[in-house]
């Protein structure tokens, strides 16, 4: 039996391969087409919280079984909240389930309050040990915004070091770059520096300006990607 | 037009994952294909946000996404990996994490609903907090399921000699 709370126990017993296991999970990009897969936006709806629970499982169910699917789903979720930490969304999709439940039967809704009411009651009768103290947890603590470094913002061609915010301590960073018609560049994976030097060779001539993304593997489990910074390069 | 073809530009590059860069434009193309055809359906009404644009340019991204693997399926052309495989370090750990991909899937096809649910929101990236708050159960709850969910898939890979 699991004795702690949320993320911060799970990951402190998980064994260093869970990157490992996501990478794979998601490894979208050979897997065969699925069947039965629901359309983009059932999935953008289940990624950004908008689905009743019986609509959601059923995606979710359905996310086990596709790796194509888990991948668009993965991409909606990214998109629909960008660097969000685990506290801000869980607070958005409570915030959009409220709204979704008050369109439900105004007889339902009186209900629930009376429900709610008479238990409130009974447990301030009961219990009056007063509130009690919420958990925190070491992933919410951790608000991750990632920034490029004010240097980045021109770089010569033949010195063209990407620098960035630092994660916490034991973070581990993939970079994307690409040119400004998003030609790939460089993907690196697996820094453990916030910063990457990208050799002059791999900047076409003509390129002037480069665009990149860094993506944060937090020592506890979960990531954080950047927005995409931009950097002018000159010789 | 010029600021909307921009905007979308701008929505396209951020829902393209790297192995479909090259193919951001054709996208972007769709998006406003599309966008111009609500217009016309709208009388030229409609006032597209930020969000809506970013969907609408996932919604064509997973189109292509499916389109390229119905492809590949048919022709054996493996064209979707080719960026992808430029750029990438190591196409031999790609194709065990390839294989660890679909075991993991098997694996979890054994595995009891609830539990199945909650370790696929895990291992897409989800913390227990909202694990919790999507599957609507206690938090101890939902971290029971991720804790022994993820000790059975471990268990399973490793009864098919796969050490992740």
């Amino acid at each position: 039996m699991p004795g702690g709370q949320g993320d911060d126990t799970v990951t402190r017993r998980e064994p260093g391969d869970l990157a490992r296991l996501r990478d794979a999970f998601s490894a979208e990009a050979w897997a065969p087409p699925g069947t039965g897969c629901p359309d983009a936006e059932e999935l953008w709806a289940s990624a950004a919280g908008e689905l009743d629970p019986q609509a959601d499982q059923k995606i979710l169910l359905h996310l086990a079984e596709c790796a194509q699917c888990s991948g668009a789903w993965r991409l909606a979720r990214e998109i629909v909240s960008p660097g969000e930490t685990a506290e801000e969304r869980v607070v958005r999709l409570e915030k959009g389930r409220r709204s979704r439940t008050w369109r439900r039967p105004a007889y339902l809704a009186a209900a629930a309050t009376l429900l709610i009411g008479l238990g409130l009651g009974t447990g301030l009768l009961i219990n009056r040990r007063g509130p009690a103290s919420q958990p925190v947890y070491r992933q919410q603590r951790a608000s991750v915004n990632i920034v490029a470094s004010p240097q980045t913002q021109r770089l010569p061609r033949s010195a063209c070091r990407l620098r960035w915010s630092a994660g916490p301590a034991g973070s581990r960073y993939d970079l994307t770059v690409t040119t400004k018609d998003l030609d790939i560049l460089a993907v690196v994976r697996g820094l453990t520096e916030p910063e990457h030097l990208l050799p002059p060779e791999k900047i076409p001539r003509s390129t002037r300006e480069i665009l990149w993304r860094v993506t944060v593997h937090l020592p506890g489990g979960g990531s954080v990607s950047s927005k995409t910074f931009s950097s002018r390069i000159v010789d | 037009m010029k600021r909307l073809v921009d905007r979308v530009r701008a929505a396209v590059r951020r829902s393209c994952p790297p192995y479909l860069a090259s193919q951001a434009e054709d996208i972007a193309q769709e998006v406003l294909i599309q966008l111009v055809r609500k217009l016309q359906r709208d009388e030229g009404k409609s006032n597209f946000s930020s969000m809506y644009l970013l969907k609408a340019a996932h919604g064509v991204t997973v189109d292509e996404i499916r389109r390229r693997s119905r492809r590949r399926e048919q022709t054996g052309l493996e064209d979707t990996m080719q960026v992808h495989i430029h750029s990438a370090p190591d196409p031999e750990r790609q194709a065990v994490g390839r294989s660890l991909g679909l075991e993991i899937r098997r694996c979890l096809e054994r595995m009891i609903a609830s539990r199945r649910v909650a370790v696929t929101l895990h291992l897409l990236g989800c913390a227990v907090p909202e694990i919790a708050d999507r599957l609507q159960c206690p938090l101890k709850a939902a971290d029971n399921r991720v804790y022994r969910g993820m000790k059975d898939l471990r268990k399973c890979l490793e009864a098919k000699g796969m050490t992740p």
